[in-house]
């Protein structure tokens, strides 16, 4: 789904603040949306940016909902009910993410991305409203973007998710660890050969290539095949003007170039989503070739800072594929994966021997679906229902510090937003050691195990039932919700 | 006066240079557009700057903060990074 197809949606479901009045791309929308995804979880549309007449912006592009329920705006991106459970989510989400299809190439006549078309000199990344968003910030920054390139052994084309700092006219920053694909594709296949890196940004065409862009997809598996499988009907793409790679022909804005061989520049700092400024790196150097656009075109940018983010936002597809990974592809005793967050992991064990605890913990460590969750798991009791609040009473309640936390000494790799190793190690990306809490009671003693009350405890089922059945009749338009 | 911006490490990697009001070569960002520029300059920490000193702000690597430090910078030359063989300091 395109942005502006994507924000007649928001308005559909009111989902949408739009905002005529002009505001600044300096620190100002920046404010605006993250107070937004405090008080008022909608998409934020700017239409008047201060310098740019002919650009919008638009915020909080997922941020629609309170923590409780993220996965609503995965409903609305597949066309369900917006108030489709997270499970039955969860296995639509599964089914198109597991059958790809490729995309179509169409003519650069018929893409909407080359109405207007920069080339050389005239590429100025300054005449787009790239946002100043923090005041911690080391510079203006594109975030919710996809960057392309391809391995030139394989042509396996990757599409991935990685900040992009503005370093003036035609040069810009490129924040890129390995381990990740596409600068692991960088380094290894380019820069070790002394070879510039041919290189697209694109945003804005298809949302589904942002969600595939962000979430784990195996190396050489390609994230436009995997968001046409999402949109369950093959993605349009259009080939570059000045490289041979493919982007969504209905992108609002591509920036073709090269990431520079042997070059490195600063980055950072930037306010990351964690919640956490992240520091200032050497990190390769991108020259700009080429820009093209839409008329009228539409920025996005995530606001990172709070709690409702587009990172929270995405969590449950990070779920949904660690527990596709656990339960299908390892065959795993998991009955169930929280949705909470990218940063911890929390899994309901079917079976809570310590054996198989111990392995779910450790393959979640080794083979983690997002980079940051791979040092933090919380197994809990296969009962335990999947929200926030369960879970965190799961721990507080269920976990005896001196028993039940379970540190390795695995010498996973840290990257810059992990925040509990020291400065240097996190810079360098070296030693992250993982954690896990064991919050199962099955093998505790049983008197000592504190008796949970809910709805689904504390009344018998023919009351609960008797409830369920009048509940319409009671006036309320939200559905009976049953937790077992 | 324009206004710009240096990462701290600089400050610390040329400590000398800048007690000696000898020119640097080191990348600092406008205040006006967030853009770099890659430059041979002349930053004073103290002593009375020249007319075509612009004030520059000193930006913590790890933090972020902003902080004042009391420094001028005098552009003497800006260069051009494709061209110049450069590697900013460690943090």
């Amino acid at each position: 789904m395109e942005i502006r197809r994507w924000i007649e949606v928001l308005r559909a479901n009111d989902l949408l603040q739009e905002i005529d009045v002009e505001v600044d791309w300096r620190l100002e929308a920046g404010a605006v949306a993250l107070m937004n995804q405090r008080v008022a979880h909608k998409a934020v549309l700017f239409n008047k940016v201060k310098d740019y007449p002919e650009w919008r912006l638009l915020g909080s592009t997922f941020c629609l909902y309170p923590y409780r329920h993220p996965w609503s705006m995965f409903n609305l991106l597949m066309g369900l009910p917006i108030d489709t459970p997270y499970r039955e989510t969860r296995t639509e989400f599964l089914r198109r993410f597991t059958n790809p299809l490729m995309p179509i190439e169409i003519a650069s006549a018929d893409a909407p991305c080359k109405e207007v078309i920069k080339v050389g000199k005239e590429a100025n990344l300054l005449d787009i409203p790239f946002l100043y968003t923090h005041m911690q910030d080391g510079g203006r920054y594109s975030t919710l973007h996809q960057i392309i390139n391809k391995d030139p052994d394989t042509d396996w084309t990757n599409y991935g998710m990685y900040r992009f700092m503005v370093h003036g006219p035609r040069r810009a920053g490129w924040w890129a660890f390995m381990g990740q694909h596409g600068p692991t594709i960088f380094y290894l296949k380019y820069d070790l050969r002394g070879k510039n890196c041919p290189f697209c940004l694109c945003m804005g065409g298809d949302l589904s290539l942002m969600v595939a862009s962000m979430v784990s997809v195996p190396a050489g598996v390609c994230e436009a095949d995997v968001a046409g499988g999402f949109n369950q009907a093959p993605l349009e793409v259009v080939r570059a003007e000045t490289n041979d790679l493919l982007v969504a022909a209905a992108s609002e804005v591509v920036i073709e170039g090269e990431v520079l061989a042997g070059k490195r520049s600063d980055e950072g700092p930037f306010a990351e989503i964690t919640g956490f400024v992240s520091g200032r790196s050497k990190q390769p150097v991108c020259r700009i070739d080429c820009i093209t656009h839409r008329k009228n075109p539409i920025l996005t940018f995530a606001q990172t800072g709070g709690s409702a983010h587009e990172g929270t936002q995405l969590a449950p597809a990070v779920s949904y594929q660690t527990y596709h990974m656990l339960t299908k592809l390892f065959r795993l005793p998991v009955a169930d994966v929280g949705y909470f967050s990218d940063y911890w992991e929390s899994i309901a064990m079917a079976d809570t021997s310590p054996q198989a605890k111990s392995l779910v913990a450790n393959t979640v460590f080794v083979h983690g679906i997002p980079l940051f969750t791979r040092n933090f798991v919380v197994l809990t009791d296969p009962d335990t229902y999947m929200d926030h609040g369960s879970t965190v009473l799961a721990e507080l309640i269920n976990c005896d510090p001196e028993n039940d936390l379970h540190v390795t000494d695995m010498d996973v790799t840290a990257i810059p937003v992990t925040f509990h190793v020291t400065h240097e190690e996190r810079i360098r990306g070296l030693n992250m050691a993982s954690m896990w809490l064991d919050c199962t009671t099955s093998e505790k003693p049983q008197e000592l195990v504190p008796r949970k009350d809910s709805f689904e405890y504390a009344f018998p089922q023919d009351l609960r039932q008797q409830v369920a059945a009048k509940w319409s009749r009671l006036g309320f338009d939200k559905p009976f919700d049953e937790r077992r | 006066m324009a206004e710009y911006e240096i990462a701290d490490g600089y400050v610390r990697m040329f400590s000398r240079e800048i007690a000696n009001q000898e020119p640097i070569i080191c990348e600092i960002t406008s205040q006006d557009d967030w853009a770099k520029h890659l430059v041979k300059a002349k930053v004073v920490k103290s002593g009375s700057p020249s007319a075509q000193a612009h004030k520059l702000w000193a930006r913590r690597g790890a933090s972020g903060e902003l902080i004042d430090e009391g420094l001028t910078v005098e552009i003497l030359k800006e260069l051009d990074p494709e061209e110049v063989e450069f590697s900013p300091p460690e943090m």
